[in-house]
């Protein structure tokens, strides 16, 4: 069966699940009210559960996928997002960071930077224990660097924040036994950076790597060994007692945690199908589990079952090819496309309305975007910023200026030559409002009398769409993408002249200028970073290599019976030593 | 007989060659790599991506590739899994004994409902119970196997809370217990009943057809002149005759189970082979992808080669050399 065939399977299935779902128990009507332009909802981020929490007890944790989990349980050579989210029971980061994705002193370790901020000096606190007793020790930090850096190492966490260490060039090009600019000493690390940039305290790599116990394997052949893979070892707040492969993993408390001895006893994981996830939290068959758009509806019906949401650093975009990448310059060159105008761009921007995206299409889990820094970084995030709101007669009056009018009557803008103009525009399929927000998109620029149409008829497939985009095929004019920003607020990865995720393929010199003042060395002043960031948005806005069309919502799905479970903006994850339950079984 | 064995197994190593041939190229065809799904990561490094890709040889042309792939198979190495990052072996070995386990047990539970069905209802043809058996297999030819998986789900997995919804194993037992089997056949009888139910109804039809068939023959009639009582007529006559297609089947259906339910693994969450296949297929994960196909190719090869000897044996008049 071919790949659209299964996602019409799945969607069909979901269908009939939910139809089922809904025939168990009675329906309410849920009257919402649908507020303001921007953050349409609200949601909670905590659980309400007041009563009494048990001594220990037992939590069903559903891990919400569609195939096995791969199982490199390991921060250094995980791939997959689930192998993520299954890390964040047993293992963790040496600092923790606030709701800014920046580093604070809360965490296992603190830090401190030098006058200079070229040189970072972490110290882990004492008492900081791996499950098999061992301390945690600044060698086991500096084991991780000398893994990722590694000519052998086969994951992807080696950027640019590792090459900007001193001697790390050396010692990835196999010159050199060890990196020159990471200094141990007891429990004591010292990073120093070629450079001074801010997003040191943001991107550093903080999880340490068992030295003792990963020492005799080769670095190749690490991530495919048992004790990474049947018996892997952290300092979180669980430590793995059983690995089925690829369906269920059983923890159980650590009682040395470093924070304390978690209220739980034991978390069982295993994992759930998309089409029964909700039919498991109903029957209480889970506790938790990750909540896709898809199933949001479902889930917000079931009684026993609270919602818990959370801001989600991504934003979707409507993007356009403005040139190509240059293989041998390695960097962007702009020219030779049909948006070359970026009053046609503005206008492709103002003709669609993303509120009503948001509200209807998404049911308020997403919202219109108005800028490409999204709110999960709220020292750069400006809600006052005014993006590309509806506005279709703005739409039609750009296009007028632009030279863009129906020459020949037929309800379509030529080009100002008085060609036919067209243009194709390329969607990934997956999710059940892929193919109506495409078509929708397409209406309304039809409406102010652009002739774009799906690029050949259809949706693409995620691994063919990034191909092309990737490889600037000549067909694409423009196209719908998201991209996730992560933890650093440089936006440098994604826009920079030479950055080859710079899909769009804009370069501008005020661009590269602010992108430049963002990550030196003023920028550690946070307000100094900030107005550099509202500059640049405001240039991107204006410039329109891209129109951010929606930020989004993530949700889990939690059972009555749990408590103090917490999410926080700028953490990706719970703290799990905190959570606790107020019922022996879950809530039916 | 042996002659024939051997030019079958003999004309194997050329289907299989070309089958890989085709595999290969198509699965290079197939847009995007595995390292692609790393590259929306905007803090990723192309050229270190780019250097990974250089060192798997991803780029070099396929028929390049395909020759290393070949010389590596034919010492016994199918490579490593580039999403798994163990053996290809591995990651199949993994998976292959769920399927096995699984497929095995609908083979049984589908013979165990399709031969008393099958016979009752072709002795008793036209009586009010073959009408209730033939109208059960006409509402299971029209039932899409999907959705009948789900209600069994909903069914006897939720609101019943017979059977675990999701996974081969109970995770809390000791591995090599007998409680450990008792949990993974616990974890397949849903599925493979339900599989069973449906798939079922072809072979009872081609069993009531045969008996039917059968039971109007000449040497039948000559028994019941002899005065050989019913029962025996139809244990030993009609019934020896009726299970020569049906045994001629079973190579097919070993064939098809094999490679994989990819319906049912995905309902009832039963990570075996089909959903192994179906995720590398997503993360272009090439070696496992062209290593499950090939295996799936070898075992139709051997299934059909099956079938073909098993019918030579129970019918003589089939000649084969």
């Amino acid at each position: 069966m071919n790949a659209k065939g299964y996602q019409v399977l799945c969607t069909f299935i979901s269908f009939i699940l939910v139809a089922v779902c809904q025939s168990g128990q009675k329906i309410e009507e849920v009257h919402q009210e649908v507020a303001g332009v921007r953050t349409s909802q609200t949601f909670l981020t905590k659980t309400t559960n007041t009563a009494n929490a048990l001594e220990g007890g037992h939590l069903n944790y559903g891990l919400v996928a569609d195939s096995p989990f791969e199982g490199i349980l390991n921060g250094v050579f995980f791939e997959n997002a689930y192998d993520a989210e299954i890390l964040q029971f047993f293992d963790e980061a040496l600092l923790a960071t606030d709701e800014n994705s920046q580093f604070t002193q809360e965490g296992a370790a603190t830090y401190e930077m030098s006058k200079d901020y070229k040189t970072m000096t972490i110290t882990i606190r004492d008492g900081v224990k791996w499950h098999d007793g061992n301390p945690v020790t600044g060698e086991d930090l500096e084991f991780a660097y000398l893994t990722i850096g590694h000519p052998d190492y086969n994951g992807s966490r080696y950027d640019t924040t590792f090459q900007n260490i001193i001697g790390m060039d050396e010692y990835h090009a196999g010159k050199a036994e060890r990196i020159s600019g990471i200094k141990v000493n007891g429990n004591r690390v010292s990073l120093t950076f070629k450079e001074a940039n801010p997003s040191i305290l943001t991107g550093v790599w903080t999880y340490p790597l068992h030295k003792k116990y990963l020492r005799d394997i080769p670095v190749a052949q690490m991530s495919a060994s048992e004790k990474i893979r049947q018996h892997p070892i952290g300092f979180g707040p669980f430590k793995v007692k059983k690995i089925v492969q690829g369906e269920a993993i059983e923890f159980e408390a650590f009682d040395e945690y470093w924070k304390g001895k978690p209220k739980l006893d034991r978390i069982s994981l295993s994992v759930v199908n998309s089409t029964t996830a909700v039919k498991a939290l109903q029957a209480g068959k889970i506790d938790i589990a990750k909540i896709s758009a898809d199933l949001y509806e479902g889930t917000k019906k079931l009684t026993n079952v609270n919602l818990l949401g959370q801001m989600e650093s991504t934003y979707t975009y409507i993007g356009f090819k403005l040139g190509h990448y240059d293989l041998d310059k390695k960097e962007n060159v702009m020219g030779g496309t049909k948006l070359s105008d970026k009053r046609v761009r503005q206008a492709i921007g103002y003709a669609i309305n993303n509120d009503e995206v948001g509200r209807f299409l998404y049911k308020g889990l997403r919202f219109q975007a108005n800028t490409v820094i999204p709110p999960t970084q709220p020292n750069y995030y400006d809600a006052s910023f005014q993006g590309y709101t509806y506005n279709p007669e703005k739409a039609k009056r750009l296009l007028d200026e632009a030279g863009y009018v129906d020459r020949n009557g037929d309800g379509f803008r030529e080009d100002p030559k008085g060609k036919k103009f067209v243009l194709n525009f390329a969607s990934m399929a997956g999710g059940d409002a892929a193919e109506p927000l495409a078509r929708y998109y397409i209406q309304q620029w039809r409406d102010v009398g652009l002739y774009v149409q799906l690029l050949e008829g259809r949706l693409h497939e995620f691994n063919s769409f990034y191909d092309r985009l990737k490889k600037d095929d000549e067909k694409i004019d423009l196209y719908q993408a998201a991209f996730g920003v992560g933890s650093d607020p440089d936006p440098s990865g994604l826009w920079a002249r030479d950055a080859a995720f710079n899909y769009t393929r804009w370069v501008n010199e005020k661009n590269d200028e602010l992108l430049q003042k963002g990550v030196s060395v003023e920028a550690f002043n946070n307000e100094y970073r900030a107005e550099v960031y509202k500059e640049w948005q405001a240039l991107i806005k204006e410039e329109a290599p891209l129109i951010p069309t929606l930020f989004r919502y993530g949700f889990l799905g939690v059972n009555k019976r749990v408590r103090d479970l917490k999410l926080e903006t700028g953490s990706v994850y719970v703290d799990w030593s905190k959570v606790a339950v107020t019922a022996e079984k879950p809530i039916k | 007989m042996w002659k024939f064995i051997v030019r079958r197994l003999l004309m194997m190593i050329p289907q299989l060659f070309i089958l890989s041939v085709l595999v290969f190229m198509m699965a290079k065809a197939m847009p995007g790599d595995a390292l692609g799904g790393r590259e929306i990561d905007p803090r990723a490094n192309p050229d270190v991506i780019e250097a990974q890709r250089e060192k798997m040889g991803l780029n070099d042309p396929w028929h390049e590739q395909y020759i290393r792939w070949v010389s590596n198979v034919s010492k016994g190495d199918w490579g490593v899994s580039y999403t798994h990052k163990v053996q290809v072996t591995d990651v199949i070995e993994d998976r292959i004994w769920n399927t096995v386990n699984l497929a095995l047990l609908t083979l049984i539970f589908t013979y165990l409902i399709a031969i008393p069905l099958g016979l009752i209802s072709g002795r008793y043809s036209d009586s009010w119970i073959d009408k209730v058996i033939t109208g059960y297999t006409y509402i299971g030819f029209a039932t899409p196997m999907f959705i009948f998986a789900i209600i069994m789900l909903f069914v006897f997995g939720f609101s019943l809370d017979l059977f675990p919804t999701g996974g081969s194993v109970n995770p809390t037992v000791e591995e090599g217990t007998f409680a450990y089997v008792l949990s993974k056949i616990n974890h397949m009888i849903l599925p493979a009943f339900s599989t069973a139910i449906v798939s079922t109804t072809v072979i009872i039809q081609y069993l009531r057809n045969e008996v039917i068939d059968n039971k109007m023959k000449d040497f039948v009639r000559t028994a019941k002149a002899k005065g050989v009582p019913e029962t025996n007529i139809y244990t030993h006559h009609v019934l020896r005759n009726s299970f020569l297609p049906i045994a001629a089947f079973l190579g097919y259906e070993i064939t098809g189970l094999v490679g994989g339910a990819v319906i049912i693994e995905t309902i009832f969450n039963y990570p075996g082979i089909g959903q192994l296949f179906l995720s590398s297929v997503h993360a272009r994960d090439f070696s496992v992808v062209t290593a499950v196909v090939m295996m799936t190719g070898f075992a139709t090869l051997l299934g059909t080669l099956l079938s073909d000897i098993i019918l030579s044996i129970v019918d003589p008049r089939i000649r084969i050399d």
